[in-house]
């Protein structure tokens, strides 16, 4: 059943070939909430205290003679993941109304071919069914940023592909070194590959976890693999900022979860702290850099780089803390994440400029837009009753339960979020009228709508993140049962 | 053995239908001769209980001992694509008006040539495969008269080629002496009997028939041809070149050494690694600084050898198999991509600026045909890709790791080529596409996705 979530969109995307004009985004708003009412209605059927695995599974073989299956299902981590997919989907095609893009057929054709391949991502249960999503999703976003982005695009998307399609091949080998040991007539189901690891040396599985590793680095960025992010997120129109930090470096981090720990089980689990070091410098790195940056944008994107370390930081502690925590702020960082985007995308489309030294006084000027934007900034400064509170805590309290100290240096982030989302916000609203913002209009009713369903999230899901862990405690228990977690 | 007499007779048919001036009706009569051709291909393979001219077609026995049911994919391969290329010669050919029927008969001889080098059971039979094959290429090569290139390029190849036919032909002559016989069942049982053969004869043999072939699939160290000789040929035929004649190689090559001389694979195998890592990172960088989409082509085509190579040295029971699903994935893809090169009529990346602008579908068609190169999903090259590294990587990690590498780098080229089809801004003239060629692109570009889909259908077929 769950495999509509991608067929839909396949085809849908099919259709924008023969469309021409501005219809294309009534179309892709009309798919992109039909997928999310029906991963609603799967969220309805979704028995979460069942612990058989996956639910909604489908299993088709594809190449039989080398084992690969188009199988898949969803278990509480993907369903929470499928959620925030097609509930951002259509927030970010909505960003896009005000601003048409040139040719806005091929534009809105390839977010609903992305949001096919990122279903895929979370769906599949097969390997190399996962690396086929994992790939496909790439070409859209690449031409996204590649074609719609601002000045230099050229060579900074080219960057982001070769580092990305770099990284997934050394995947791809990794998968196939798995593969190959997989016990009898090889196989790539999720349940074999992991049966393959066990029987690894530690050796094999150092192979397994680096060559695996390196694909999701990229992807989500771990330092020091960064270096593609911020100027691709920069260059890029906003739909494809918000796609890139809301939902694709998700796919690294669930990938993580997934298909990096299970596939090196004796390794990670005997205090493997390495990429956890690796995570907690990307933490401080980001948020010391983006204190000095006056581009908004490149503020946003460092904190994404900063935020992100911390939650597969908090992964690779492998407490339940820690991967609850990982859960409930990837789907709150991909909440957070897009609506600072949308409103540094609002201000840049009034203004002209995301430049923090030509910008101020919009507080009396634009009042719901400063109130809105406070909301968001205050959900990614994790203050407690907004959505970033519980996870950051859950995360912050698994690194403390293996090291005080790393734990005194993740605990920064919260320092720098405050001193560079507060300085983004006190330059931007506050202050003198500038040149820039003297006839700044405040939102008109479709933006407040949009601004006001992430606010509404962010402050919801800090008060009430209870069907959060509901939905994903028994997905991570059975996790720990595979694992054998602290 | 039926399949080799009708391309043979429908090449005399052809070539006499330029006598009698009637070109309007050579390219009908041509396809549809190849159609037939292929329907007989599709029943009987080419291994009818005949044994005509001494060629012993008949060889099940040899077969079974391999358990390589060597030709018949490649076989296929070798008339789809040159079915495919034949379609696309009606504007290809538009160069040499007068001569249509000529060029259409020389290309049928060459693929009479491929076929006999990859169903060869005696080496005689793969030397005149191979030469068959290449002495109406050389013609070819150089069939457009009036561009020196075109000259250049033919005079190059002829030279060159000529002189490693004379070390295959000596290869084989050692082979020969070592064996006493040309008969390919004989040297297994020579090869497999003494494991340590030490006839220094023999290797020299084996060393002389590998330049041989090296050189014709365009491998380093002996690919300096290609590069010039793709770039000065007329696009149609460089297509034949870098599609027919490769499969005809690798076929030739994946026989004699996979199949031949498997059970010395300890000795010979490291060679075929060191070449096949030599010749994807040349091939891969070199291709990198082209500023003419065909050059790059050229480059990337010697890049491709390496990757079909690491089959060839690991020498496993797959290879076949892998190497039928590459090279399918491959030749449709490059079929594309020249006849994306033909319709233009141009060679330079800049000549590319705004094509999505100028014709959509064929902006769409080079790009899935170049992403497809560069191994993509779900496309058919990233099967091959797939395929290749499972069917290499017990043996040699390495060369995979290199593999990887690489093809990390020819991303870069290959959206450069992209790049410029969509991003940049060039002339805004639409363009417009014949239909014989609108076809040709819709059943490469199907036939990728279908291949990338459903890669079982050439899997069984190998």
């Amino acid at each position: 059943m769950a495999v509509l979530l991608i067929f839909i969109p396949l085809f849908a995307s099919l259709l924008f070939l023969f469309i021409k004009g501005s219809m294309g985004k009534t179309i892709a708003l009309s798919f992109s909430v039909l997928n999310l009412i029906f991963s609603i209605y799967l969220l309805s059927s979704f028995d979460a205290q069942s612990d058989e695995g996956f639910q909604f599974t489908f299993d088709q073989p594809w190449v039989e003679s080398i084992g690969i299956s188009f199988c898949g299902g969803l278990d509480g981590i993907s369903l929470l993941m499928i959620l925030l997919t097609n509930l951002l989907v259509p927030i970010i095609i909505l960003s896009s109304y005000g601003k048409t893009p040139e040719y806005p057929a091929a534009f809105y054709g390839l977010i609903i071919l992305m949001q096919a391949g990122l279903n895929g991502v979370f769906i599949a249960t097969d390997g190399l069914l996962f690396y086929v999503f994992w790939e496909i999703t790439l070409i859209p976003i690449w031409f996204i940023c590649a074609y719609w982005g601002g000045e230099n695009r050229v060579p900074v998307t080219i960057k982001f592909f070769i580092y990305t399609f770099a990284g997934s091949l050394f995947m791809l080998v990794g998968l196939i070194y798995l593969y190959l040991n997989t016990p009898g007539d090889h196989n790539f189901s999720w349940e074999a590959l992991q049966m393959g690891a066990r029987s690894l040396d530690a050796a094999g599985q150092q192979i397994v976890f680096w060559f695996i590793f390196l694909a999701f680095a990229v992807k989500i960025p771990i330092v020091p693999f960064h270096t593609w992010q911020p100027e691709t997120y920069t260059v890029s129109p906003a739909p494809g900022t918000m796609l890139l930090s809301g939902i694709m470096l998700k796919m690294g981090i669930y990938g993580i979860i997934r298909w990096l720990l299970p596939f090196a089980p004796d390794l990670v689990s005997a205090g493997f702290n390495l990429p956890i070091v690796l995570c907690i410098i990307g933490v401080v790195y980001g948020g010391w850099i983006a204190i000095k940056q006056t581009d908004m944008k490149k503020i946003a994107a460092y904190s994404s780089l900063s935020h992100v370390g911390l939650i597969a930081a908090g992964i690779f502690t492998l407490t339940i803390d820690g991967l609850q925590g990982a859960v409930i702020q990837m789907v709150n960082h991909g909440i957070n994440i897009v609506g600072l985007f949308l409103a540094i995308e609002l201000i840049e489309r009034r203004t002209g400029t995301r430049d923090l030294t030509k910008l101020g006084g919009i507080a009396t000027k634009a009042p719901r837009l400063s109130v809105l934007f406070m909301i968001i900034v205050l959900g990614s400064l994790a203050v407690p009753l907004t959505n970033g509170f519980v996870g950051e805590f859950l995360l912050l309290k698994s690194i403390y339960s293996i090291n005080i100290y790393m734990a005194a240096i993740a605990g920064l982030t919260v320092i720098f979020c405050a001193v560079y989302m507060l300085r983004l916000y006190n330059l931007a609203i506050f202050g003198d009228v500038t040149s820039y913002t003297v006839d700044i209009k405040d939102l008109n009713t479709r933006e407040t709508i949009l601004m006001g369903i992430i606010a509404l999230l962010v402050i919801i899901l800090g008060v009430y993140p209870q069907p959060i862990f509901d939905i994903s405690k028994q997905a991570i228990e059975t996790f720990q049962t595979t694992l054998t977690l602290k | 053995m039926k399949l080799l007499i009708g391309l043979s007779v429908l090449a005399v048919i052809t070539m006499m239908m330029g006598l009698f001036k009637s070109r309007k009706i050579v390219l009908p009569v041509v396809v549809l001769g190849l159609l037939g051709l292929l329907y007989i291909a599709s029943g009987y393979g080419c291994y009818c209980e005949d044994k005509m001219f001494g060629m012993y077609i008949n060889e099940h026995q040899f077969l079974k001992m391999f358990d390589i049911n060597k030709n018949s994919g490649l076989v296929g391969l070798i008339m789809i694509s040159g079915l495919l290329i034949t379609i696309l010669a009606h504007k290809g050919f538009n160069y040499t008006e007068n001569h249509r029927a000529d060029m259409h008969a020389l290309m049928l001889f060459s693929m009479c040539g491929a076929v006999i080098a990859v169903s060869y059971t005696n080496l005689l039979m793969l030397f005149l495969g191979i030469e068959i094959m290449s002495i109406p290429l050389y013609i070819m090569a150089g069939s457009n008269k009036h561009d020196s290139s075109s000259n250049e390029s033919g005079l190059k190849y002829f030279l060159l080629g000529a002189f490693a036919t004379g070390f295959l032909l000596f290869g084989l002559a050692l082979i020969y002496g070592a064996t006493g016989s040309f008969n390919v069942n004989q040297i297994y049982n020579y090869t497999h009997n003494q494991l340590n053969v030490s006839g220094g004869i023999f290797k020299m043999g084996i060393v002389f028939t590998m330049v041989g072939l090296v050189f014709k699939i365009g491998a380093a160290p002996f690919h300096f041809w290609t590069p010039d000789v793709y770039s000065g040929a007329p696009s149609i035929i460089t297509s034949f070149m870098s599609t027919v004649v490769k499969i005809a190689g690798f076929g030739a090559l994946i026989f004699f050494f996979n199949g031949v001389l498997h059970p010395m694979g300890a000795e010979w195998g490291k060679t075929f690694a060191i070449i096949s890592a030599a010749t994807m990172i040349l091939g891969n960088v070199t291709a990198v600084y082209q500023i003419s989409l065909k050059r790059m082509l050229a480059w990337s085509s010697v890049a491709h050898a390496g990757y079909l190579l690491m089959t060839v040295a690991a020498n496993g029971n797959n290879v076949p198999k892998a190497v039928v699903l590459y090279l399918a994935a491959y030749s449709l893809a490059s079929i594309a991509t020249f006849a994306v090169l033909i319709t233009t009529g141009k060679e330079n990346f800049e000549d590319y600026n705004g094509l999505g602008k100028r014709n959509k579908w064929l902006a769409i068609g080079l790009t899935i045909s170049l992403l497809s190169l560069a191994g993509v999903p779900p496309l058919a090259g990233f099967m091959g890709k797939y395929y290749l590294f499972t069917t290499v990587y017990e043996q040699y990690p390495w060369l995979v790791i290199v593999a990887i590498c690489t093809s990390a780098i020819s991303i870069y080229y290959y959206l450069k080529t992209i790049i410029a089809a969509w991003f940049k801004k060039g002339s805004e003239d639409a363009i417009q596409v014949p239909l014989s060629t609108v076809f040709v692109i819709l059943v490469c570009i199907l036939g990728l996705i279908a291949l990338g889909l459903m890669p079982q259908v050439v899997l069984d077929l190998a």
